[in-house]
């Protein structure tokens, strides 16, 4: 995605899964509200059914198109899973793009079960449900899920940063990253296994522990700064 | 420019950015000061740091900054009043007269399958069984019978608001799923319109059949109006999208389709405009008793407020 300055953006587009855990959550919140609303308007009797349909009105169709155009373009759920709404172009929802996306989920559910939804979400490019394409609107993570800057183990932080031996390309960069971001994963034997076989070429003097240098190169990398040794 | 330099040289800048952004999201900062010039070196910055091919820290950290600055820059701050008055002084009728053939199409799948199906059931009452079944009739006639208590004794306020609450969540809800069913090349819609204009007409007929029509004109004449057109300008909004996907002409279906519910929104709002009015108007102006003329007179005064809105309520304005 281009913007009007020239930069290219990367926007993630969320997927299916993390969506539905974010419609459940949603789901959830939006059940809590109508059964305390049914709870309190019990003792009003007419004036208070009438209300509480209102509300089941609001929180059925008002509901998402209100959070997500005027809360930066997210519902509860949403915000909680760290996704957002935004047109395709990177800019904000407005109202009539959340109103458009929301009003044609109904066809989403058809034949049941969100059925078509998810044909259209897993066939689209960006992830995107029918009520998306019309509202020309993206689903995406609100940061994206940057390996490097992540990583925040406590051996990462206290590992002397070490420059490697030829600059890295950037992907290159990701895989160390990520690499260490899995130790946990792999768990220590496998990961000081696979460490030894790059440790000797990654850096000029290496040290006894081949886990404790890649620790070190991913320190370098994620402290971004070339200068030090 | 090395990495090192290029952090030591920008990072303070960077930091400040971040931190305007930060203000500007929670709005304790005054826009267009200083934040164009700070987005604008950010997203050179971002450039140069790609091109250079610095560090994932160094790149994600600018992309994500940019991405956040370029949603406060482009935020759109809209008067909600201007909004409102546009909407509804020039965008809604508008939308009615440009689609007119749509109004036409929807206006007979609904109000001309209504008025058939009541014809056919006035004509040969014994239809009505093969339509509804017989819980519902029963229900109906009982809802309109002149002998039945509601048209004895006056209905509290309270059960007027209840049934305000039901119009709204009932009706709307038809309309909003009527256009949401659209997508389904159509058909969704169609098949709403044609379903509530055979119900409505069934159980119309069946009322003149059985002697109930006095009561039951005196209880929709007033709200009949903006209630049934309402719903024929769903059908519209719905019939429309549907159409865009079928017949996209030049455009890509998904572009047509994005165009097209761009363009139905106004239907979308003016549609549920309606619906609110005609839920006050049912739940408490329609369960009154006037003289039959009064009813009929007030019916008819909202019609012609209707029509003569969408002919001719912003006109001078273009879309």
């Amino acid at each position: 995605m281009e913007t009007p300055e020239a930069v290219i953006l990367e926007l993630q587009p969320a997927g299916p899964p993390i969506r539905a855990v974010a419609w459940l959550l949603d789901l959830v919140i939006r059940v809590v509200v109508l059964v305390v609303f049914a709870i309190v308007a019990v003792p009003f009797g007419g004036v208070g059914q009438g209300v509480w349909l209102i509300v089941v009105f609001g929180i059925s169709f008002v509901y998402p198109a209100l959070f997500e155009a005027l809360n930066d373009g997210a519902t509860p759920g949403k915000r909680a899973f760290g996704l957002c709404v935004v047109k395709s172009d990177g800019t904000p929802v407005d109202l009539s793009a959340a109103v458009t996306r929301n009003l044609l989920r109904t066809a989403d559910w058809f034949p049941a079960l969100n059925v078509l939804g998810l044909v259209t979400i897993v066939s689209s490019r960006s992830f995107q449900r029918l009520g998306d394409l019309a509202a020309g609107t993206v689903v995406v993570y609100r940061r994206r899920s940057s390996a490097i800057s992540s990583i925040r183990t406590s051996e990462l932080a206290d590992a002397r940063p070490v420059a490697p031996a030829t600059p890295l390309e950037p992907d290159e960069q990701r895989v160390i990253g990520q690499f260490t971001e899995r130790v946990v994963v792999l768990g220590r034997a496998r990961s000081a296994e696979l460490a030894a076989l790059v440790a000797p070429g990654l850096v000029r003097r290496h040290t006894a522990d081949p886990l404790q240098t890649v620790y070190g190169v991913a320190a370098w990398i994620a402290s971004g700064d070339e200068d030090a040794t | 420019m090395r990495q090192g330099a290029f952090r030591r040289h920008a990072g303070e800048r960077w930091n400040r950015t971040e931190a305007v952004i930060a203000q500007l999201a929670n709005g304790t900062h005054e826009p267009a000061d200083e934040f164009p010039s700070l987005y604008s070196n950010l997203c050179h910055d971002l450039a140069v740091a790609r091109d250079k091919h610095f560090s994932p820290a160094v790149v994600d950290r600018l992309n994500d900054l940019v991405l956040e600055g370029h949603r406060q820059l482009y935020r759109r701050s809209d008067n909600a009043l201007v909004w409102l008055a546009h909407m509804f002084g020039v965008a809604f009728p508008a939308t009615v007269r440009r689609e007119w053939r749509a109004v036409i199409v929807s206006l007979l799948l609904f109000l001309g399958v209504l008025t058939a199906v009541t014809l056919w059931v006035v004509g040969r009452p014994s239809v009505i069984h093969s339509i509804l079944s017989p819980d519902l009739v029963a229900a109906f006639e009982q809802m309109y019978d002149p002998a039945s208590e509601r048209f004895l004794a006056p209905i509290d306020s309270e059960s007027r608001v209840a049934m305000f609450g039901y119009y709204i969540y009932n009706n709307i809800g038809i309309a909003l799923r009527m256009v949401g069913s659209g997508l389904l090349l159509g058909l969704g819609s169609v098949a709403s319109l044609v379903y509530n204009g055979v119900v409505l007409g069934a159980v119309s007929g069946h009322i003149v059949n059985v002697g109930h029509h006095d009561p039951f004109l005196r209880f929709v004449v007033g709200h009949a109006a903006l209630e049934l057109i309402a719903i024929v300008f769903a059908g519209v909004a719905g019939l429309r999208i549907g159409w865009s996907i079928i017949a996209p002409g030049r455009l890509r279906r998904s572009d047509a389709l994005r165009l097209t519910a761009g363009r139905m929104l106004p239907l979308v709002y003016g549609a549920t405009a309606m619906l609110l009015l005609a839920a006050a108007v049912e739940a408490f102006w329609s369960p009154h008793v006037f003289p039959l003329a009064v009813e009929i007179a007030v019916g008819a005064a909202w019609f012609a407020v209707i029509v003569l809105y969408c002919l001719f309520a912003g006109r001078r304005f273009a879309l």
